[in-house]
Order: structure tokens, then sequence, then C-alpha cells
């Protein structure tokens, strides 16, 4: 036989949790070129934005120029290029994108990655308690 | 083929998404397919088994309008209809349902036959877990 097996968990996490109250669908895995997350509480994917970081991760660049720095006085996100590679191309979503990557263990990804997120009220409550959720995900 | 029956999602049985894994043989080369059942929708990943890419990504639907079946490529090269698109069209048409297809294996005039056919036979097999 040519299938040699098959699980019933597809991906390094696929998970169901509420955020804001809301059901929410969230499926994460690394492949060897790229990381592919998708967030979404719509039920299907809601668009699938490419995520390219401008300076190589982990090269030895100080974490002055890299970035994320969380501090109250002096901020600074991590340089990202975002490309919309389907669904509609929307401020609020990049903005969220940004927010996670400046927020959670998704700048730790050694090359880019692919995200769907959609959220139907996104705002900055809503995305801390993704990147919360994020942080356990992304091991 | 073996079969591991143990189910690993949780919230509303209705509305959680539905993945699965499998692994196709042609000849001496493993290929690992990736599947995610969404509501309306399926995403479907393709690819060699060591290293697993992502490099091409597809959709598919069909319209509600006239029934006829539109696809792009929204990942990877776009100058011509990629085998992600071929089989995202294939597979909307044959289900009737929106499908996401990331083909990431290299093949050749030999073996993207074989592997087609084995991945129908396997999506046969395993129907529940696509559609």
């Amino acid at each position: 036989m040519c299938i040699s097996s098959v699980k019933t968990n597809g991906f390094n996490k696929q998970l169901s949790c509420k955020i804001n109250g809301v059901e929410t669908e969230i499926v994460f895995h690394a492949f060897a070129n790229k990381w592919f997350l998708l967030i979404t509480q719509y039920g299907r994917v809601p668009n699938m934005y490419s995520v390219q970081f401008d300076l190589k991760r982990n090269d030895g660049a100080p974490l002055a120029v890299q970035g994320p720095i969380n501090h109250p006085q002096f901020h600074m996100s991590v340089p990202i290029t975002i490309t919309c590679n389907f669904g509609a191309d929307r401020d609020e979503t990049r903005s969220g994108v940004q927010f996670l990557v400046n927020r959670s263990k998704l700048n730790n990804c050694p090359h880019e990655f692919m995200i769907g997120l959609g959220i139907k009220e996104l705002n900055g409550e809503t995305l801390h308690e993704i990147a919360k959720v994020l942080d356990e995900v992304i091991a | 083929m073996t079969e591991e029956n143990s189910t690993d999602h949780c919230g509303d049985a209705n509305k959680a998404f539905t993945s699965s894994q499998g692994q196709l043989l042609v000849g001496d080369k493993k290929y690992t397919v990736r599947s995610l059942k969404m509501n309306g929708a399926t995403m479907m990943f393709l690819g060699s088994a060591e290293p697993e890419c992502l490099d091409e990504m597809a959709v598919a639907m069909q319209m509600p309008q006239d029934g006829q079946i539109i696809g792009t490529t929204i990942l990877g090269a776009q100058s011509s209809i990629t085998d992600s698109q071929r089989l995202a069209e294939q597979f909307t048409r044959r289900y009737g349902r929106q499908f996401f297809v990331s083909f990431n294996a290299q093949v050749d005039r030999m073996t993207a036959p074989l592997l087609e056919k084995q991945l129908n036979e396997y999506m046969r097999n395993n129907k529940d877990l696509f559609v």
C-alpha cells in the first residue's frame, strides 16, 4: 500500500480557544523555510499575508537595530515587510501583524512566515490576548 | 495503511477545525500530506517529507453566480498555472468547496502522475478528513 500512515493532528499546534469571548481557531506549523500561522474567528481563511524580516534574525545585529524594544520611554518595532497575498488588505490587520511580531515569540522566526489573521474586533485587548496564546503555541 | 484514531482538537465540535497528516510513498521518495478542514473550505499541504518546505500556494473556489471554478496562485510563481492551482481547481470541481493547495514537491514527468494518483487515492480513502 502506498499510504503509510494517517494522523489526525496534522500540524505542530492546532487549537481552539476563546479570545475576548469569541471562539478562535489557531493553527501553527513550522515548515523548513517558513512558519505558517492561521488565527481566525470566521471559521475559514480570511486573508493571507507574507511577512519578511528586513534584518536577518539572530545574525549578530544588536538588539537596538533588530528590535523589538518594549520600554515605556522608548519603543522600537521589529522592521518587517508585509505583503498581502490573499483577501482584503486592511490597515488594522497589518497593524495587528506588526503588534504580534513585536509582542510575541513570532519575532523568533528564523526566516519568514505566512499569517492569516481574521479577528472580528481587532483592538489592543484582543491583540494582547492573542500574543499571550502565541507565546504558548510557539515553543 | 495504519491509522491513529486519537482526535486532538478542542472547542465546539461544529466549529473546530479538523487536521490530519499522512505520508505517500512514490518509489523510494516520501511525501507528506497535511490537511486542514475548515467550515466550507479545505487547506492542503503536499511536499517532500524532508525538508518540508512551503514555497507555493493557490486557492480555487466555485463562483455562486454561474458555478464556474476560479483559481489563482497566491504564493510562488505567478507566470503560469502552477501545480498548486491546477490541483486546487481540480479538488474544488470534485468536492464542490473552496480549496487551498500548497504543492511543494520536486517531481518530474515520471513521478508527477504517480504522486497525483496516490494523492487522489489517499483523498478518496480518507474523504472525511478533507470534506
